[in-house]
Formats: C-alpha cells, structure tokens, sequence
C-alpha cells in the first residue's frame, strides 16, 4: 500500500490529497497541519474583513473533518512537522516521534514577513495572511474606533488591506521603501497611473520609505519610523512587506532549497519520493526557463494536483507557469504579464492610454513584460497569448483572440506588438 | 436553489414549471417568411421564444430578428389604448380615448372627407406587417377609395412587374435541382435566412456558386466559387455583357430560344453593345472573372439565377435590369425547367401554397373604376400589373392637390421613413383634414396622426398564413392582446360595422372572410384552428417544371419576351424601352457639378442582421448588436479623408444631410457608401430625390444615389 | 452524458440570433449593463504579407476538459456539472477578484456591474438534462453552432470542437478577400 504524507494543509496540500485519492483509493493518506481547522484562502482574508463573504467562506474546501471524511485521509491536526529525514524518508513530528512514508509532499506555503523590529509586536502592529489575522483586522475596524491607518507595502497584500480601510472610511496612508507601487511587476510609468487612481480616492502615498521601528505615542497611536527619520502615526499599522517560504525545517534534510523549495515539472524535488508544492516551492517559469517562487492560489493548486497525481502513480506535469502579478482593488485591475526587471533601457517600448486602459509592453528580442491597468475580461486572453508565445513562437495568433482584443478596444498596433514575430 | 428552482429558471417547460409552449408565428419580417414560433409561457407572460422544429416552413429556426421576439413585443413603448393627438403634429401628445370614442371620430372624419371631396381623397396605406392587407384593401374599395397603397410600391413589386413583363411568372430559383447557383446580389444570411441551407446543400454535393455582390458578405465568402464584386448598379451592363458572351460562344440554347422565346435578334443585336471589355469598364470587373463565371452559368448543367426582391430594383435602372438578368435564363434554357428558374403562383398573401384562394376575388369585388389612382399616368407599367396606387407620386399629390386632392389618410403600419424626402413628406401631412394609422408603437410616423390605434403582434392574435408545401394555418394567441391592444382585422371589422359599410362579409368578421377565401380547399378555419401546426392541404399541387412553358407564358405573345410587347405599347412620351437596355443607375444625377460635389454611390438601405426596415431599431436586444447608424466606408477612403473607425461623419446629398458614425471596412470598394435605412436619428431617405425613381415602376434609386461624406 | 460544443467558422456570418437567443434564455439585463454571455465578432484582420481575413465568430465559455478557471476561482464558485462535463458555477460567494477571468484563455466570465459578481455561460445544461439543445445553437440556423454528446461528435468525425477549435489562422488565409481584388 502506498504510504503518503502532506506536510502542510493549504490549498496545495489539499488538492495534492485529492488528487492522489482520485487515482489510488487504497492509498494511506497522512496529513499533517499545523493548523486546528480546515484550508483556508489567504488571499480571501480581506474580503473576509470588508464582509463580502462570512467566515467559512475563507475555508472553500470544507472543515478538517468534512475533508477527512470525503477524501478518506487521515489528519494531524495541530502538528507542525519539525524535520525530515530525506534519506529514509521519515518525518519528525514535534514529540519526537518519526514517521515513514512512500511519498512526501512538502505543502506548507508562506507567512508574511515580519522583520524583527523594535516594536513590531506593538498592539495594532499586524500582517494580513491568515485566517486569524483577517478575524484580528476585522474585529478592529467593526469596532468603529479606528480613524487612521497606515499601510507598510505598497504591494498585493498592502494594497487588498488599503481596499479594507479606504472602504470602512479609514483615513489611509500607504508607504514602500521602493521609488514605486508594485515595484517589483509595475513599470514606472504604469504605477503613475496606479499612484493617480490611489490619490484620486484620497489615498496619501510614501515612496523610498524603509521601516525602521515602531513606537508607541501617547495618545494610544503607533507611528511607524522611517530609516530617514520620517514618522508615519495611525491608529493601526499594517507590515506587508512580503512572504517567506516555510521551509525552515528542511535544513540539513538533503532537499535543495532556494528562497523556496526547487522542484521539477513534475513537482519533484532532488530526492525521488519527496515533491514540493505551492507558496513553498519554485517551479520552472517559461520565459526565463529557470525556478521561481511564483506564490499563486492557482498554482498551489495545479502544483498539488501535479504532486498528487505522481504521487499515486500517475505521471502529470505542471506547465505554462509564467510570472504574473493581478491585483484586483477599488474598481482597478492591475495586472503584470512576464519580467518586468528583464527590461532594458534600450528595449522597445509599447505604450496606450485611454480612459478605459493602461497599457505598457516592452520586448527585447523577444516579448519581455505587459502591464495592464483596466483590463480585467481580456487578462486572461493576453496572458494565454503571452504564454503560448513562448511555448512555441512560430505559432500564429488565433484568430478568436485577435477578434476578442479587437472588440474590446485593444489597438491593432498592440495586437501587432505582442504578435510580432508570429505573423 | 433546488431543482425545481433551477429548471424554472432554465425554462423548462413541463407541468412541474407550469410553463406551456404555445404555437404562433413571428411577423417581424416580410410575408414572404413569418417563421413558425414556439411560445414559452407562464400565467399568460411569454418567458422566451424558439423555432417551431416541427413546422414545414420553418423547421426550428429564426433569424435574429425573430429570437428577439420577447423584447419586440415586450417593448416599453408599447401604445396601450386609442390615441388622440393633442399637440402639434409630430410633436407625439396624445391623450388616451377609448375604442368607441376612436371609431365615432374616424366614422366621422372619413365621412366628412367623402362628402366634401371624394371617397378617393381618403388614401388607405398599410406598411409592414402586410398580414391584414386583403381586409384593408376590400375595406378600401368598399368605402369607395380607388386609392389602396402599401409599401409595395417600393418593396418587391418592380422585381414582379419585370417578371411578368418578362416571363408573365415569377420564377425562384430551384436549387435542390441545380448544378450552378448564379447568386446576384444575394446575401442570404442577413436577408433571407432559409435559404442558406440549400445553397450549403447544393456546395456540399459539389455544386458551383457565383455571388454577385457590392459587399464582401458571409456569403461570397462561405460560398463563392467565383465573386464579381460589381460596382453598384451595373449589373444591368454586366447582365447585358454576359448576354453576349453566352451568344458568341454558342452556349445559348438555340432550340429553347427558337420554341419559347419572342424579340431573340433585337436582343442579340441589343447585346453587341456590350462587349466584354466595355463591360468591365462599367462594372469595373475583371473580364476573367466575368468570362468564367459565365461560361459556368452557361455550360454547367441546369443553372439558377436568384432574383432579390428590392436590392436591384432600388435603382432607377432596376427594372431594366432584372429584365436584363431573366434574359440569361431564356438564352440558356434555364426558365421552367428542374435546376432552372421555375415559375410558381401566390396562393395568399405573397405565399406559394400550390393550391388557389380567392383572396384576390376577396380584394377586387368591390374595386371602384371611377378615379384615376395615385401615381396612376406617371407609372403606366405600374399602374397595369400592380392594383394598388404608386405611393412614390402621393407626396407630389397631397402637395399640388391634382389631379384630385388627398385629404385622409387611413394608415395601418404607415411608415414615412420608406419615403424619399421623408421630411416634406411628414410636412405634408399639415395638409390633411384626417390622419389615422395603427401600429404597436409610437413611431415617428404615428406621431403625425390624427387618431393611433394600439394593434397587437401576432402573439397576441389569430391569423391565416399559407406555406410553401402545400399548407395554410390559422395560428391562435399565444398570450392575450398586451393592454387594450387589438388584431388589425378586428379594428377594421368593427370599424366596418359602426360605419355601416356596405360589405356583409366584412362586417361578418375576419374568420368569416377568412372561410369565404378558402373555400373550395376542403377547409374552414375551424378545422385550420383545430391545429397547432399548418395543416396539408389536399387541393395542394407541386410545380412541375416545364408545365407553365407547356401552357404558354402569361405575356402579350405567350412566350418569353426579351422584346417586351407591352412596354411597347405604351405611349411613346414615356419613353420607355421595350429591350432591356442598361442605363447608367446616376443617369440624373451625373452634372458634372453634382458629380464634383457627391463623389460617393451610396447604397442606402443595406442588409444588416439585427434590422429590418424601420422595425426593430427600437428594440434594445437588437440595438445593442449594433448600437449606432453606422456608415460604411471603405478603408482607403477612410484614410484619405481622415476618418477613423467610429468617427462622428456627415453624409449629404443634394436633398437632404444625416449624422451618423463610420464604420471602416474591407468590404465595400472604394468610392461606394452603404447604410441601413429606417433609422430616425439617421435617415437614409432623406438624401434620396423624390423624383430619383424608375420610370418603369417608380421604384426609388435608394442603393444607387450620390453623397459626400466627412467628418463632423 | 458528456457533451461537447462545436463551432463550424464556415457558415457562421456573426448574424448573433445565438447572442439573442442567450439573452431571452438568460434574462440577460441589457439595460443594468449586464453582458450577455456569448459574443459573435464581425472582424476583418489584416495579414503581414496582404490580404484581409472576414472573420465571422461566435464564442462563449469552451467548457475546457480542464478548465482553468475553477482552479483559479478563490472561493470555489466554479465546478464541472458530473453529467454533461459542462463548467458551471454558483456566485453566491464570489468576490468578483477576476480570478478566473485571468484564467481563461477566452474571456468567457462577465462580471455583472451592479453586484461585481462574475457570471457566464453554464452551457445551458439543465436544458441538456432536459433533453433539450442549448439556446444558442437552437437559434443557429447555418448550423454554425451545435452541442453533441461526446459519442456523437466522435462518429461525426468533426474537428470543430470549440475547445479544439483554436489555431485556424493560418488556414483561412487562402481565403482572405485579396483573391477577389
Ligand atoms: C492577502 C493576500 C492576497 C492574495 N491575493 C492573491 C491573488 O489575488 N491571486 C492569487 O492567485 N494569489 C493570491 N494570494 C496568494 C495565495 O493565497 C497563495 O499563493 C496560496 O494560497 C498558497 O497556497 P499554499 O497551499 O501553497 O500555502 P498556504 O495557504 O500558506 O498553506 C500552507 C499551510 O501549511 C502550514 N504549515 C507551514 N509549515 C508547516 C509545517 N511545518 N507543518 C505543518 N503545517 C505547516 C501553514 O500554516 C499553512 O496552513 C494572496 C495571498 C494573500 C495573503
Ligand atoms: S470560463 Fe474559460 S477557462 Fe473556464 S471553462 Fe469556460 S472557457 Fe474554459
Ligand atoms: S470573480 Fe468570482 S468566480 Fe471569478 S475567480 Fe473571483 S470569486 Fe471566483
């Protein structure tokens, strides 16, 4: 019998079970979370604070006992997995026992990443990513006290909580050690036009503004001190100045681990028998051909499908993973296509701005990175061209894509841009 | 939601649901169509709307007019009771009245007219839907008008008049038969939607297709093995070109010309004119293009020719011109033969059941003599085959008042948009004592009327309507007249009735006018209702090829005449032609001023697939389609003058100016216009001349006419 | 029973009575700004070396075997139907995150303006269940559009399945209008 463990319950983890239970019923799951309830989805946890969905809505799969009960596993809950012996390919659980398997999947994501700061632990110092920190935020902001808030990252999770406090009437202020919002998919001239639509709904916004500590004022606000020495005081301040792969516990295992841990098309590491999946990994990305940590709800996803179809014997591959950015707050969509910091000073330059879109490309020799501001029905048109262009560029524009772009106002000249060297 | 939820909301219908399908048919387009409809309903609300599978005519399918049926009759602006107007003429004040109220006015105001000037100073006019015509038109005639006019007089008829002319028969195209399909000027798709399948069929079994067409349309592209893309208007020219090609190369059947045909050597010289190099100076066709698709037509096997009801007759040459393209079918041997043209009879209203009513006995019996029609010595052709008035000379008649004057109006479905110069037209109207007209909306016509009459859809209503097959139905509302709303014939039954018109039969009712057609057919209404579907009827004969040549063509000479006997007899002062010759379709508009000045042929009144005529501009399914009047422009055009795709553009004519946007294209030359007509805030009609019309069948130029276009 | 939706680029002419017929189906409100699910495109594409393309189109959600969006979507609105494989969906808990509209390679999901939740084609399939043709291809009349169990659309040997569909560009230039000029 085929003896698995997931480490780590997220959305990664969980589809990796169902998956290997859809292609072996005999199988003996074993999953271990360090976590009491069921998966949940990070990205719903702001949502979740402005009340556009209830509480178990965050959790889409169901509660731990519902999912063990449909997918037939067998749950650990509360147990974080404190190391692994690749070799023997054996688990440490925190009392000391082992455990071994036929096949590990390493699922256990990201946190948020707080630095060790003076005053990071501060009441109203806080992260947006788990569930508890979305019941945390809310908690505050239904109790109507606060006035002012102040956002450090001006970044995907930074911005989702600006949405949360603009939308509660919470005077805000977003600041970022970078010269720009989304800094790290955004062109320049693209986060003018996020920095305009943020002002224009009476966001004030810092840039090159690096964290240094937070102390507490007397009045009961924090002000978060700059490294420049400039002071930003609000009621509540929140740190979201980016995630870490959980990944921790694998030193010394044998795995490789970059940032994150490195695996294959099929989701497997260096050591046969043991995968990675999700917000903890880095998979190959189709237009560098090198591993990236791309931390997306559909890849951990496809990534623990991948994982738990190999796992149960079948062989699947995860593909066309490319780098993009979407983000998605009051009323703009955002999205990044590809490496914006591959671009070049001498590159091409694609540039369109309507009332309607924004939009930014640039390639070398070959198509290098698209922003768009605006275009929320098409992203996922240009994205598949995007990536079908580097799965094989000799291939011709369909023409169901060009007469969708066309329709929706996209001009010929970025269809030929981006079409270039197809036909 | 549970199951049964969801199945309500998908529209299931079933006893669980509570939803019924109901039987009626659409009438959103010409009579020539009105497909088979499936009604579903719920507590007498109509839920949606699909093709009747198992209808003869239709087999399940709709246009995109006909699925928008929900919307169309469901529409805001629906007129909910009789309506006086209160405010100036166009103006659209009214205020309600009720249906005695409306009848005591029209009763009076009609007679007034008779007693003060004649019965005939009372037009009657009815526009689309043409269901209630033979109603209106006895009604007319028994009131004493010789003047029953619809909008025939620029629909359909001139291509009919040719024919006769021609042939003495109207003859479609057999294409289950055929080997070659000669489509000239045909779209299909946009037009005629039943008609596509066997020209599919016909391809599928190897068959060949040229398409003639001013535009590169979805049918010369699914289609065409060979597409002229002919400069508009010229088609007479090419037909005439073709003509002799067919004769020098001895692809003419000369037995078939030698046994059915009358004025051959007229004709034969008549087409020397036109040779192969002159031609494609005209056309501005390639001659290699012209000389394959002919010898195609020619030596293929059985050929067919489709003959478009108005896109060629809307040419001051087009009569002539569809003269001049029956011809081909006379020097090939292709009329009334299998895979030819075969001739075939109306049986009601513009249908060919096989079998015979007497709707037209029903029209005429009560025809007054005693008045010269309308348009009556300005259209002799006209005037000879078609009994109703020329409507295209009723505006030069309500202004001058000679030979008589108009006085009245009584419109059902009247729409001015059809007119050239609409706006003096509705000007005009400042000079009638009465102005009646029914119709489902308060369109811009209505607004000039005296009196409005809420009229009902064919949903809501029962009425007659024969099928190609053998068939003839008698559909029942599918839900109840919407508000106060009432079936045309009903409004004109009872109007019969409180003006105490002497006509028994009409006052008896519809269904009873209805049974007196029929009779003979071994039916009644009765059993017709009896039916959800059209019934088969047993009188019902299928057109045998050959059988009318057999019999003797319906013409001065009982053969086929390329030398129109009858054109030559009338008075040479007309000067018309008894031999189909071409003439330039600008002929009276080519000053070199004008010409200077409305460098662009415009075709005004193209096909689009979410309109049809006037009708259903309004309604917001459709319009969303295509939200703006669009005018296209060919690309190269477009660049030079500046214009963008979507730019505001000023379209003028020496009679008139509409504002609408471009829409840049491929597929119309360069140097041609086209826009779909029946628009308010965009109409097409005003920039044709009243008088820019057909001397044969006073036929308006409307796709053949002179503008300047820019940018506004 | 799987079912499959073709799409038969060569006798459609963009006339839109599927749009129309999804619009009565659907009680698509127009006037709120809804969107109706499927699209039809009358569009003439220009080729590099000449010629112009008329491309005549009807598209809405392909039902992709695996499909990308229900991955995608956060909080599961997205799912296959067991019986007709069609992806179907229950907003009830959607964020309008625009999640699956980045997915799909189509544009297929429409987000409703009023309540910024995401809506689209559900392949008509309580109709399916009922035996019935989905609206649109009911209101087809060239045939352009058709729904066929998996069975049948094996034995009709047809490659015009909407999900298949896709690379034809090069095909068609032989057909581009430059032929005819
Ligand atoms: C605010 C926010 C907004 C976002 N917006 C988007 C968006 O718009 N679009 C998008 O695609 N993605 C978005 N994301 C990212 C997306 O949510 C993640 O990529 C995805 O949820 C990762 O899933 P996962 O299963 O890999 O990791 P996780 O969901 O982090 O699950 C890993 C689980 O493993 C547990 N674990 C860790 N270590 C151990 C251990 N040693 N033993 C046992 N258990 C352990 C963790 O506690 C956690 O429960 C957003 C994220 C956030 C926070
Ligand atoms: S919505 Fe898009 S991705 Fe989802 S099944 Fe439909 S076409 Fe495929
Ligand atoms: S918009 Fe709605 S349906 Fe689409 S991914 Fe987001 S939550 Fe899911």
């Amino acid at each position: 019998m085929n003896k698995i463990a997931i480490i780590g319950f997220g959305a990664a983890g969980y589809c990796a079970a169902a998956e290997a239970r859809k292609w072996d019923p005999d199988a003996l799951i074993d999953v271990y979370t360090d976590a009491g309830r069921g998966p949940y989805n990070p990205m719903l946890t702001t949502y979740y604070v402005k009340g556009a969905i209830d509480y178990e809505a965050m959790f889409p799969f169901g509660s731990l006992d519902e999912i063990e009960e449909r997918l037939g596993l067998c749950i650990h809950r509360n147990t974080a997995v404190t190391g692994l012996d690749a070799e023997t390919k054996t688990i440490c659980l925190p009392d000391g026992t082992k455990a071994a398997y036929d096949n590990i999947l390493i699922s256990t994501g990201a946190s948020a990443f707080v630095p060790p700061i003076q005053g990071g632990d501060l009441p109203g110092v806080f992260k947006m990513r788990t569930a508890e920190d979305g019941v945390y935020l809310k908690k505050l902001l239904d109790g109507g006290k606060i006035r002012s808030g102040l956002v450090v990252g001006a970044s995907w999770v930074g911005i989702k909580v600006v949405e949360d406090l603009v939308e509660q009437g919470v005077d805000c202020t977003l600041v970022d050690g970078a010269d720009w919002a989304f800094s790290i998919a955004a062109f320049r001239q693209t986060a003018q036009r996020v920095h305009r639509d943020l002002e224009k709904k009476g966001i004030k916004l810092a840039f090159g503004q690096m964290l240094s500590h937070i102390e507490q004022e007397e009045d009961g606000r924090i002000t978060a001190v700059m490294k420049n020495g400039r002071r930003f005081t609000a009621d509540i301040i929140a740190i979201c100045i980016g995630v870490r792969p959980n990944v921790a516990f694998l030193k010394d295992s044998g795995i490789a681990v970059n940032r994150g841990v490195l695996v294959d098309e099929r989701m497997g590491t260096n050591l046969p028998g043991i995968y990675g999946a999700g917000d903890c990994c880095e998979a190959y990305e189709i237009q560098s051909g090198e591993r990236k940590n791309i931390g997306l709800w559909f890849n951990a996803r496809k990534q623990g499908e991948v994982a738990g179809a190999n796992m149960a014997g079948k062989r699947k591959a995860f593909g066309g993973n490319a780098l993009l950015n979407l983000a998605h707050y009051l009323d703009y969509d955002f999205i990044s296509i590809g490496d914006v910091a591959s671009c070049r000073d001498e590159d091409q330059v694609y540039e369109y701005e309507d009332d309607r879109y924004y939009i930014r490309a640039v390639r070398g020799e070959k198509l290098k990175c698209i922003n768009m501001i605006g275009t929320g029905e098409s992203n996922g048109v240009v994205k598949s061209l995007f990536i079908k262009y580097f799965e094989n560029n000799q291939a011709e524009m369909d023409m169901a894509s060009i007469c969708h772009l066309k329709e929706n106002g996209f001009p010929d000249s970025f269809i030929d841009f981006i079409g270039r060297d197809q036909h | 939601m549970n199951e049964l939820e969801k199945k309500i909301k998908a529209k299931i219908p079933g006893e669980d649901t509570g939803i019924e399908i109901k039987r009626s048919l659409c009438a959103i387009c010409s009579p020539g169509c009105h497909c088979g409809l499936d009604c579903y309903v719920k507590d007498g609300q109509l839920l949606k709307v699909e093709g009747t599978l198992e209808h003869p005519y239709n087999r399940g399918k709709l246009c995109t007019k006909g699925a928008a049926n929900r919307n169309y009759i469901y529409r805001e602006d629906r007129i909910r009771t009789p309506l006086k107007r209160v405010g100036p003429r166009g103006e659209g004040k009214f205020e309600p009245i009720s249906w005695d109220e409306a009848y005591g006015i029209i009763a009076e105001k009609l007679a007034a007219v008779k007693e003060k000037y004649s019965p005939h100073s009372v037009a009657f006019f009815s526009g689309y839907c043409k269901w209630y015509r033979p109603i209106l038109h006895r009604f007319c005639y028994t009131f004493g008008s010789v003047n029953f006019g619809t909008d025939d007089s620029t629909c359909f008829k001139s291509m009919d008049i040719a024919n006769s002319l021609t042939t003495g028969a109207p003859g479609g195209p057999n294409i289950p038969n055929t080997n070659t399909f000669l489509g000239w000027n045909y779209g299909g798709y946009y037009s005629n939607h039943l008609s596509v399948g066997p020209v599919r069929a016909l391809k599928e079994r190897g068959g060949k297709v040229i398409i003639i067409d001013v535009r590169y349309s979805p049918a010369a592209k699914n289609f065409a093995d060979i597409f002229l893309q002919i400069r508009p208007g010229t088609d007479g020219a090419l037909a005439l070109g073709m003509g002799k090609l067919i004769i020098d190369n001895g692809w003419a059947d000369m037995d078939y010309i030698e046994k059915h045909t009358y004025g051959f050597d007229e004709y034969k010289e008549l087409v020397q004119n036109y040779p192969l190099d002159k031609v494609c100076e005209i056309t501005g066709l390639n001659p290699d293009d012209v000389f394959e698709a002919t010898k195609l037509y020619a030596t293929n096997g059985p050929a067919c020719t489709n003959f478009s009801a108005s896109a060629l007759t809307h040419r001051v040459n087009g009569l002539q011109t569809h003269r001049a393209i029956i011809c081909l079918g006379a020097l090939t041997g292709n009329f009334d033969r299998p895979g030819g043209n075969v001739p075939s009879f109306a049986s009601y209203i513009h249908k060919r059941g096989g079998f015979t009513t007497r709707e037209m006995e029903f029209r005429e019996e009560k025809r007054p003599f005693d008045q010269l029609r309308i348009g009556e010595t300005r259209f002799p052709t006209w005037d000879e085959y078609c009994d109703e008035f020329q409507a295209m000379d009723l505006l030069r008649q309500i202004e001058e008042g000679r030979p008589y004057p108009v006085k009245a109006i009584v419109g059902f479905g009247m729409n001015a948009k059809m007119f050239p110069e609409t706006d003096k037209l509705v000007k005009a109207f400042d000079k009638l004592d009465f102005f009646v007209d029914a119709d489902m909306f308060m369109t811009y016509t209505a607004k000039y009327a005296d009196i409005v009459l809420p009229s009902c859809s064919s949903l809501e209503r029962g009425e007659m309507k024969a099928y190609e097959g053998g068939y003839l139905a008698f559909t029942k509302p599918a839900i109840p007249p919407l508000y106060e709303s009432k079936s045309d014939v009903d409004m004109l039954c009872e109007l019969a009735r409180v003006m105490d018109l002497d006509d028994d039969l009409l006052k008896a009712g519809y269904e009873a006018c209805c049974d007196w057609m029929i009779e003979g057919n071994g039916v009644t209404v009765a059993d017709l209702k009896a039916s959800d579907l059209p019934v088969k009827i047993q009188t019902a004969k299928p057109v045998v090829p050959g059988a009318y040549l057999e019999k003797g063509c319906r013409t001065p000479t009982g053969k086929i005449e390329f030398y129109s006997k009858a054109i030559a007899a009338y008075d040479p002062k007309y000067g018309l032609n008894p031999l189909p010759d071409y003439v330039d379709p600008l002929f009276d508009e080519n000053d070199p001023e004008t010409k200077e000045k409305y460098p662009f042929h415009m075709i005004a009144g193209i096909r689009i697939p979410n309109t049809i005529h006037s009708r259903v501009h309004e309604v917001p399914w459709l319009r969303s389609l295509r939200p703006d009047p669009l005018c296209e422009i060919n690309q190269d055009d477009a660049k030079n003058l500046g214009i963008n795709d979507g730019d505001p553009v000023e379209v003028s004519s020496p009679y008139g100016t509409v504002r609408l946007k471009a829409m840049i294209t491929a597929k119309l030359q360069p140097g041609v216009l086209a826009m779909a007509h029946g628009y308010t805030e965009a109409n097409a009609n005003v920039l044709v001349g009243r008088d820019h019309l057909d001397p044969y069948s006073g036929y308006p130029g409307f796709k053949s006419l002179r503008c300047s276009i820019r940018k506004y | 029973m799987k079912h499959v939706f073709t799409f038969d680029p060569d006798r459609c002419c963009a006339c839109s009575a599927c749009m129309i017929a999804c619009t009565d189906q659907n009680d698509i409100n127009l006037k709120a700004g809804e969107k109706c699910f499927r699209k039809t495109y009358d569009t003439e594409v220009a080729f590099k070396e000449g010629g112009i393309y008329c491309a005549y189109l009807s598209t809405a959600c392909m039902h992709c075997e695996d499909a990308p969006c229900i991955a995608a979507c956060p909080v599961g609105c997205i799912s296959k139907d067991a019986d007709t494989g069609f992806t179907i969906y229950d907003n009830t808990n959607c964020v309008g995150c625009k999640s699956c509209a980045m997915a799909c390679p189509f544009g297929a999901p429409r987000y409703n303006t009023e309540d910024g939740k995401m809506v689209k084609c559900d392949g008509c399939y309580i109709r399916i269940k009922n035996g019935m043709k989905p609206a649109c291809v009911r209101a087809c009349s060239f045939g352009a559009l058709d729904c066929l169990t998996e069975e049948e659309y094996r034995n009709s040997g047809s490659d015009k399945a909407c999900n298949v569909l896709i690379d034809q560009a090069n095909l068609r230039k032989k057909e581009a209008l430059g032929r005819w000029r």
